[in-house]
């Protein structure tokens, strides 16, 4: 019971920081916080507006349980920005500079989820760079990966590409 | 009372979407265990992504990493290696092609984007060292093409009164280089060969195309030559230059009743899935036919000829295929190019490879002064580049493809 109160108010407080329209959409965050969005933005993210599409715009309450209080607002300054025609190289610079690995993969697994092409297109590529320069090691625990090679499999395809291990950063433990 | 209410969102969104939204949240409804419930840096496990996701960010890697990123694991290994990955890797990285100059000496290929042409120096593509290749005097390897990363090498050497031809394959970005393929013996009198490389996509398959007095075609796939049809009408291949553009290789031809006709040349382009002919009709106009030359300027077809001894001219077919889009693009004069009349006795020396629209940039080579020469139209301004002497440029993107 007492859950239910604390978002009430949560979703309470959120509602007066954006006074809200009828025709606006309430996202419910994994955690239960209620953000009301635009119905323009609601049509970025594919998966939400097929829900409303399918309840004929009649539901305009989508739960979105995978998706944390904490991504969302990413997630929808991120549609914010898209539909204004404002994502510039610049904007999405400072947009990642904020996040620290960790973040950009929820952000990332929020945006399929949500099924937000560009935002994704464009994590897809942040997790590319981040990783383009890092050892073996580094990248196997930033993707939870067990190493299943034999040391003798693994010495020999090291030594066949060994030309492609110049120029990798050191390993950085602190970076997470 | 959690779990249920979990269970009753699950069933809201299943109801409520259509199948193919579905399919693709299929993988976050039923497994819980991607939900994120946690406030950041709460887990200490990393948070997981599963494998259409991961295939998704190693397609935007350039190839070095990706390469050495074999080394993960098995399934990465695999999937690195696998033709479909090769694919997707090579769709997203033709949104990064740029121009590659080639450089004839030593055989090194010296790269850029072309862009920023003045300000950064090239990076030198080296030719992997080759257990086949066997110096000799009478050798030469030639770039006669680029088409999903790959570059298509052609050497030669004299044996007793035969030449015997072949190509290679070379990936620079993955540092491959095939063993010799196609390889030929003719009679040195024969009219030299020309050759060019492109893709046959239906077939999923590279061709080398030769053109001499016959047309062969030497596929990849089944590592053989074939002699095919020659063009409907005969034709004397008068310094014929084979141009690769979109599917298909171009080149110019004499009609056979050359002196008859004010229009003596066409453009035979030759389509490498069906292997068929059709024809496109130079542009009209004040077009000297004297001098002339075809080449591929930035993705476009283009005619290039001297005009009156004192101008070069430059003609781009806007869409290829369509004779009407034919449309002056250039028409410099040797003074300001700072060049005497650049004919060598058979064909203008003058070749255009590349331009900047951004910066009114061309670059030109002239081939038998073995100089570039970078030229701004607006400005009418020019500099001469010295070092490296380019000889063609080449659309190039980086890719993990294989001549295999």
């Amino acid at each position: 019971m007492a859950e239910e109160v604390s978002s009430q108010m949560n979703s309470l407080s959120i509602s007066e920081t954006n006074p809200s329209s009828s025709a606006t959409i309430s996202l419910v965050s994994g955690d239960d916080i209620v953000f009301k969005v635009e119905p323009t933005i609601a049509k970025e993210m594919e998966t939400v507006q097929s829900f409303i599409d399918e309840t004929d715009g009649k539901i305009t309450t989508i739960p979105l349980p995978n998706i944390s209080s904490h991504d969302l607002p990413y997630v929808i300054e991120y549609c914010e920005k898209s539909i204004a025609g404002k994502i510039t190289k610049e904007f999405e610079a400072e947009f990642v500079k904020k996040l620290n690995n960790e973040e950009v993969k929820e952000l990332f697994l929020a945006a399929n989820y949500l099924n937000i092409k560009k935002l994704l297109d464009f994590l897809s590529q942040v997790i590319a760079d981040r990783i383009a320069n890092k050892s073996v090691e580094y990248v196997r625990r930033y993707f939870g990966i067990e190493n299943d090679f034999t040391p003798e499999e693994e010495a020999k395809l090291r030594e066949e590409l060994a030309w492609t291990f110049t120029g990798v950063d050191p390993d950085d433990e602190d970076e997470n | 009372r959690v779990k249920r209410v979990k269970e009753k969102i699950v069933c809201i969104l299943l109801l409520g979407l259509n199948v193919s939204t579905l399919v693709n949240t299929e993988m976050n409804l039923l497994h819980p265990s991607h939900s994120r419930r946690r406030t950041p840096n709460a887990s200490l496990s990393p948070t997981f992504i599963p494998n259409e996701l991961v295939t998704d960010v190693l397609s935007h890697l350039t190839v070095k990493p990706l390469l050495r990123l074999r080394c993960v694991c098995k399934s990465w290994n695999s999937l690195i290696s696998d033709p479909t990955f090769v694919k997707l890797h090579l769709h997203r990285s033709s949104q990064n092609a740029f121009y590659t100059l080639v450089s004839g000496i030593d055989f090194i290929v010296a790269s850029f984007r072309f862009d920023p042409l003045l300000k950064n120096s090239p990076i030198i593509f080296k030719l992997p060292k080759d257990p086949y290749y066997q110096s000799n005097n009478n050798e030469f390897q030639n770039v006669v093409g680029s088409c999903n990363g790959l570059i298509c090498l052609v050497g030669s050497s004299r044996v007793n009164e035969n030449i015997e031809c072949w190509f290679r394959i070379w990936n620079p970005a993955t540092r491959t280089l095939s063993r010799r393929l196609g390889s030929f013996r003719d009679d040195l009198s024969t009219t030299r060969y020309n050759f060019t490389f492109g893709f046959d996509k239906s077939n999923n398959t590279y061709k080398v195309v030769a053109l001499t007095r016959k047309i062969r075609v030497f596929t990849l796939q089944d590592n053989a030559w074939r002699n095919i049809q020659n063009p409907p009408e005969v034709h004397y291949y008068a310094m014929a230059k084979l141009v690769y553009l979109s599917g298909s290789v171009n080149w110019l031809a004499i009609h056979n009743h050359f002196g008859l006709t004010n229009k003596p040349f066409v453009i035979i382009s030759l389509d490498l899935v069906t292997e068929t002919y059709t024809q496109l009709l130079p542009p009209e106009g004040e077009v000297s036919f004297i001098n002339h030359n075809l080449t591929v300027l930035n993705d476009c077809l283009c005619f290039s000829h001297d005009f009156k001894q004192t101008h070069f001219v430059i003609w781009k077919m806007k869409e290829f295929g369509d004779e009407n889009s034919w449309t002056q693009f250039l028409k410099i004069s040797y003074n300001n190019l700072q060049i005497d009349y650049p004919f060598n006795g058979f064909n203008l020396s003058l070749l255009p490879l590349c331009y900047s629209e951004k910066n009114d940039t061309l670059l030109l080579t002239n081939q038998y002064r073995e100089g570039s020469i970078l030229y701004n139209w607006k400005d009418n301004t020019l500099e001469k580049i010295h070092g490296p002497w380019f000889y063609t440029c080449v659309n190039f993107v980086e890719s993990l493809e294989s001549y295999c």
